[in-house]
């Protein structure tokens, strides 16, 4: 039983050291090479990299963690013999590992989460709540930013892209209205007049489909 | 001080809800209906709402607050008459409470618990604190839902353009209307749209949804192993730090994910004792997922087919006695008529998967079913930053025996997660969409709607497992004995 404990004890007390260690190795380094594993495009985007950053500050953290599990345990088993991991019993050693990985995993999420708080409370402490989003969603905003500015909040705007971006623009603009034409293809200038005036448009945006992002803010002149 | 009162409100009436629908003798504690309470809250509400706005009343302060006066003062009342009723019976009728939980709240906890519920604490407080601490900046979060929700707020309805005109910019005009109106409520009685506040409700279904799957691992696994299973699933990274449908990120399949698991364990309860006040239950939960979120029906065909199987092959109830069902489902679906028929009139402007499900297009598209698979094989096992190791935990359970994981009495559980990926399967075999652009982004939330079921079915198979374990030491014990 003592050998068992001894045993447990020096486990979490190497894979402290190691992870300590690891986290210090790779602070600095660029971990963009991590993106396609953890990714959901499996591209590197800016929110992803910059919880990447955070991967080394987690790795060392945990590992502090598993020292400090160890000196608590190494403490109390000293102290009383019945502590220490009392969930024992005649199961498989499948089953035991399973359980020990997905509590391994558990940890270094919760610490991820508690990390990553931390350091986007202490980025963004200034930030207002539209500092915030616009910090978040980068060079997209520079849009919402254009539109707010030059249109009135009762603007019906004919908008042309296949950008998801649209969306975003119809939730941050709103109550600005926005309307697509069926046909999503068809250029601006070639859109009937009837349709445009029936629907009192009267902004056209017109946002690049590919890269850069480029866009048109136009006013129009009704004629309705 | 106004925010907290709404969340309360809400609480509240889930509760009195719950219990009422529950009756006197359910084997519900009252501590487990409190944990479901804000789902069952926020989709009565939101239901109550839309009825107003169906019949054309406008969803403004006055109307919201009679609104919330009247379910309250009605639930209470309801709550009222029963308990006096129950009180005048409680000699002859024996309820029967549940004390065989395996749950002794007497007993000192020991290291595991303690751990175990400072990780499940920790991880709520991460997930309130991530919500609160920013405004809404994932896609679906403001995009879809959030814009609903400024809609049904700002125009106090839901007869305009915003909904009806085909050519008005609206992504997924067509999906269900609990969770904006759930945040239409909460804008309109704290007193505006903050963003932040109406986030707090996402938190809320995930403290809601790890209470629910605490309570049930705990029914079979004892307090111990409950209280540890809670821990870990509480910690599963898909809810907590998850950007793109975590439990702080605004997205609706928390609450999808929340609603079907209530809806399953409630069935799985009817299988088990066959008593009515689970159906009544069942049939709330049913219009609720139906009225999250387009794949709550796919769900709820899934969940019901898998338990008449269940009932029929496994519990063995003749045909005829499974008439329990279908009559649920349909109480359920009755409740949602107004918006069946207000759905009608909406335009169709992205794909019907409905019509797209035919024979040609699934063989047509059965080229892409190596992809599909391999996603989900990547998505189960290769992904533990969103799903630790559920995946191999689950293949491990089946794989300790396999048959009695087939005929088990908590198969339903399995059974619906496993037919939900059959469907799903199909679905993206005849989407008309580019799979290597859809699939990585959606696949982690599809499954987040089925992750508490097959949890819970791992839970609930350990826990047979012990038991097992225990009988066979108890065996081996008595004949060194003799």
């Amino acid at each position: 039983m003592r050998m068992r404990r001894a045993f447990t004890w020096a486990s979490f007390c190497f894979a402290g050291g190691i992870l300590v260690a690891a986290g210090w190795s790779l602070s600095g380094r660029d971990l963009a090479a991590l993106a396609p594993i953890v990714g959901q495009a499996g591209t590197p985007n800016p929110p992803l990299l910059r919880k990447l950053q955070l991967v080394p500050t987690l790795l060392a953290v945990t590992g502090v963690q598993c020292l400090m599990f160890a000196a608590i345990g190494i403490f109390l088993s000293r102290r009383d013999s019945r502590a220490g991991p009392n969930m024992r019993g005649n199961y498989p050693l499948g089953l035991r590992l399973l359980v020990a990985a997905w509590a391994a995993v558990a940890v270094l999420s919760v610490n991820f989460g508690a990390i990553s708080l931390a350091n986007r409370l202490k980025q963004s402490q200034s930030l207002s709540a539209a500092e915030r989003t616009a910090a978040d969603l980068g060079d997209d905003y520079q849009i919402v930013r254009d539109v707010r500015a030059s249109t009135p909040e009762t603007a019906v705007i004919l908008i042309r892209t296949g950008r998801p971006l649209q969306f975003l623009l119809n939730y941050d603009l709103y109550p600005r209205k926005f309307y697509f034409y069926s046909d999503r293809d068809l250029p601006i200038a070639s859109i009937p007049e009837s349709w445009m005036n029936r629907r009192h448009i009267d902004w056209t945006l017109e946002i690049s489909d590919g890269e850069p992002l480029q866009f048109k803010l136009r006013p129009r002149k009704a004629s309705f | 001080m106004r925010v907290l009162l709404v969340f309360a409100l809400i609480h509240v009436v889930g509760y009195l809800v719950l219990r009422i629908l529950a009756g006197q003798r359910s084997s519900l504690l009252p501590i487990e209906l409190w944990g479901m309470s804000f789902g069952a809250g926020s989709g009565v509400f939101s239901l109550g709402l839309f009825y107003l706005a169906f019949w054309g009343l406008p969803l403004d302060f006055i109307n919201v607050c009679i609104l919330a006066a009247s379910l309250l003062g009605g639930s209470l009342l309801l709550w009222f008459v029963l308990e006096v009723r129950r009180g005048a019976h409680q000699g002859s009728s024996a309820v029967a409470h549940p004390c065989d939980h395996g749950v002794s709240v007497h007993s000192p906890m020991s290291i595991v618990e303690w751990a175990s519920v400072a990780i499940t604490s920790l991880c709520i407080v991460i997930v309130f604190a991530d919500a609160v601490s920013q405004p809404l900046v994932a896609f679906d979060a403001r995009a879809i839902w959030a814009f609903k929700a400024k809609v049904l707020y700002f125009e106090e309805g839901i007869y305009n353009e915003a909904f009806l005109d085909a050519e008005r910019l609206h992504a997924k005009t067509r999906y269900p209307q609990l969770i904006p109106l759930t945040q239409a409520l909460i804008a309109s009685l704290s007193g505006g749209f903050d963003e932040r506040v109406i986030k707090v409700m996402f938190p809320c279904f995930y403290v809601s949804l790890i209470l629910l799957v605490g309570w049930e691992s705990g029914r079979e696994l004892g307090r111990r192993y409950g209280l540890a299973a809670t821990g870990l699933f509480a910690s599963l990274p898909a809810f907590t730090i998850y950007a793109n449908g975590g439990a702080a990120s605004g997205y609706a399949d928390l609450p999808l994910a929340f609603y079907v698991t209530a809806l399953a364990t409630r069935l799985l309860h009817w299988l088990q004792t066959g008593s009515a006040s689970d159906l009544r239950l069942v049939a709330l939960f049913t219009s609720l997922t139906l009225f999250t979120k387009t794949e709550g029906l796919a769900l709820v065909f899934v969940v019901f087919f898998a338990t008449a199987m269940a009932a029929w092959l496994v519990y063995e109830r003749t045909l005829g006695r499974l008439w329990p069902l279908p009559s649920t489902a349909l109480g359920g679906m009755l409740f949602l008529t107004p918006w069946f028929l207000y759905q009608r009139q909406l335009p169709i402007v992205d794909e019907d998967f409905m019509k797209l499900l035919t024979i040609g297009n699934l063989l047509t598209g059965f080229d892409r079913l190596p992809y599909i698979l391999g996603s989900f094989v990547k998505e189960f096992f290769l992904k533990p930053h969103l799903w630790n190791v559920l995946g191999f935990s689950a293949v491990f359970v089946f794989l300790r025996s396999p048959a009695s994981a087939i005929h088990s009495r908590f198969g339903i559980l399995l059974w619906s997660a496993l037919l939900y990926l059959v469907l799903l399967c199909a679905i993206f075999l005849v989407i008309p969409w580019e799979l290597e652009e859809l699939l990585p982004v959606a696949l982690s939330r599809l499954v987040m709607h089925i992750a508490p079921l097959l949890f819970l079915w791992i839970c609930f198979e350990l826990g047979n497992f012990r038991a097992e374990n225990r009988f066979h030491l108890g065996l081996l014990t008595k004949r060194r004995s003799y």
